[in-house]
């Protein structure tokens, strides 16, 4: 950065930073800039610290009353106690140290007890018509993306796995039965830890969820699956709003 | 922001018993936005002079402060400085988005904003942690001073400002950048903006 050496120009930009009168392509750069420097994020600190009592000037407006429940209601579902730990590091933490056993513990069931997936094949293949859709010569079949989401026990609660070219999501569902006023809702998460629904599931037994697309261009992009616990039909704000059951990252085998 | 260091110790709280999310963390949000969200939206209604827009600002700050609530020991200024920069910064990028329209002349809101009340600087004296700032402003030339009282309180750039003020775009730019700079030394003797 070319202003770095450069205390006084530092110190203007910050001010006017702050005051606003720093714009366009100029204001979004120092932003970008903040973000990785501490030391100018304490100079604009300071000018805050400066010219924000201005503000005491400005006469209080009582906002309208509608406008808390729309606040509340749009950060209440991670506000609930079973779902903090959607957003907990700690968990996230620890299962990125466990990941690698994870990794170990898939390959040793997919490539040790194959019988296991063959037998998942042929239940499959029992309700689909044409197994193989889509096709560049490799077998849409074999699990290329595997995850297993587990409660905040580490106890494996859900198997997933699909295909790369496959739009059907294979699932393993070990949990209790779900009560009837209530149905589990698959979540992808990005890089940015955006949740994406990618539909309800069955929680019996083994089933399969029909993707929109295929694997490679819907799965491939999240690094994690989550579950989360939501009224009967799903979530309605296209957000999470239950307590998150149990979620795991998405591996990829191929 | 002008609060009393007892009023700065509950909303700093406040903030960290929402950052907590626990069961007591709803709550204490909600008592935080009860105490800051009618001044907060009097910023955002006088900077944005609509108050839809206001509204729309304020909720999306008022998330992203719960957001990053938890953090907030990390921050290095007061509570309500903090959450009026967080205010003001979404304002001016709302201000500055390529369709706005200028509310200005069909506004009912900003001129029922500027009667029956006192003026700013008179307001600021009231209040005594902000008594510095309206010292050492009364102290500025008055074309500085009001160069930076309209970016402040309109957040209008130094383009806008030339025109309202009638004057060549350089000239504005010196009487903001000079007195700024005259701001922060009047303000150091005050003991503010020295963490």
């Amino acid at each position: 950065m070319k202003y770095r050496n450069k205390p006084e120009l530092i110190e203007r930009l910050a001010a006017e930073y702050v005051l606003g009168t720093l714009v366009g392509g100029a204001r979004r750069r120092f932003a970008a800039w903040m973000v990785q420097d501490a030391a100018l994020r304490r100079t604009v600190a300071e000018w805050e610290t400066r010219l924000t009592p201005m503000a005491a000037a400005v006469r209080e407006v009582a906002p309208p009353k509608a406008l808390w429940p729309a606040i509340a209601a749009q950060i209440e579902p991670k506000a609930a106690g079973a779902s903090s730990w959607w957003n907990n590091l700690a968990f996230w933490r620890s299962f990125g140290l466990g990941a690698s056993g994870v990794a170990a513990a898939l390959a040793v069931f997919i490539g040790v007890r194959p019988p296991q997936i063959i037998e998942t094949v042929k239940i499959v293949e029992k309700e689909v018509v044409k197994p193989v859709r889509v096709s560049d010569g490799a077998n849409p079949w074999q699990p290329s993306y595997v995850a297993t989401l587990s409660d905040k026990d580490g106890k494996t609660m859900l198997m997933v796995y699909i295909g790369r070219k496959s739009d059907e999501l294979w699932l393993k569902y070990e949990g209790d039965a779900m009560p009837a006023d209530a149905s589990l809702e698959l979540w992808g998460m990005d890089e940015t830890g955006q949740p994406k629904s990618l539909g309800l599931i069955n929680a019996k037994g083994k089933s399969v969820m029909k993707l929109p697309v295929i694997a490679d261009k819907s799965i491939a992009q999240y690094k994690a699956l989550a579950v989360s616990m939501e009224p009967p039909g799903g979530s309605t704000t296209g957000q999470p709003t239950g307590p998150v059951m149990f979620k795991g990252r998405c591996h990829t085998f191929w | 922001m002008a609060t009393s260091p007892e009023q700065n110790q509950r909303l700093t709280e406040l903030l960290a018993a929402a950052g907590r999310r626990d069961s007591g963390s709803m709550p204490a949000f909600e008592a935080l936005y009860q105490s800051t969200s009618s001044k907060l939206f009097g910023v955002a209604v006088r900077i944005l002079r609509r108050e839809d827009w206001a509204e729309e600002v304020l909720q999306e700050c008022y998330v992203s402060i719960w957001k990053h609530c938890g953090d907030y020991q990390l921050q290095l200024s007061a509570p309500m400085t903090w959450m009026t920069s967080i205010v003001r910064n979404r304002c001016l990028d709302v201000l500055r988005r390529p369709n706005f329209e200028d509310p200005t002349d069909d506004d009912a809101v900003f001129e029922s904003f500027e009667t029956d009340e006192p003026g700013p600087l008179a307001m600021l004296e009231q209040s005594t942690e902000a008594g510095a700032i309206a010292r050492c402003l009364s102290g500025l030339d008055e074309k500085q001073q009001q160069a930076i009282r309209m970016a402040f309180f309109e957040g209008l750039t130094h383009i806008e400002l030339a025109e309202k003020l009638n004057q060549p775009l350089g000239t504005v730019k010196t009487w903001v950048r000079r007195g700024l700079m005259k701001l922060k030394d009047c303000l150091a003797g005050a003991g503010i903006g020295l963490n």
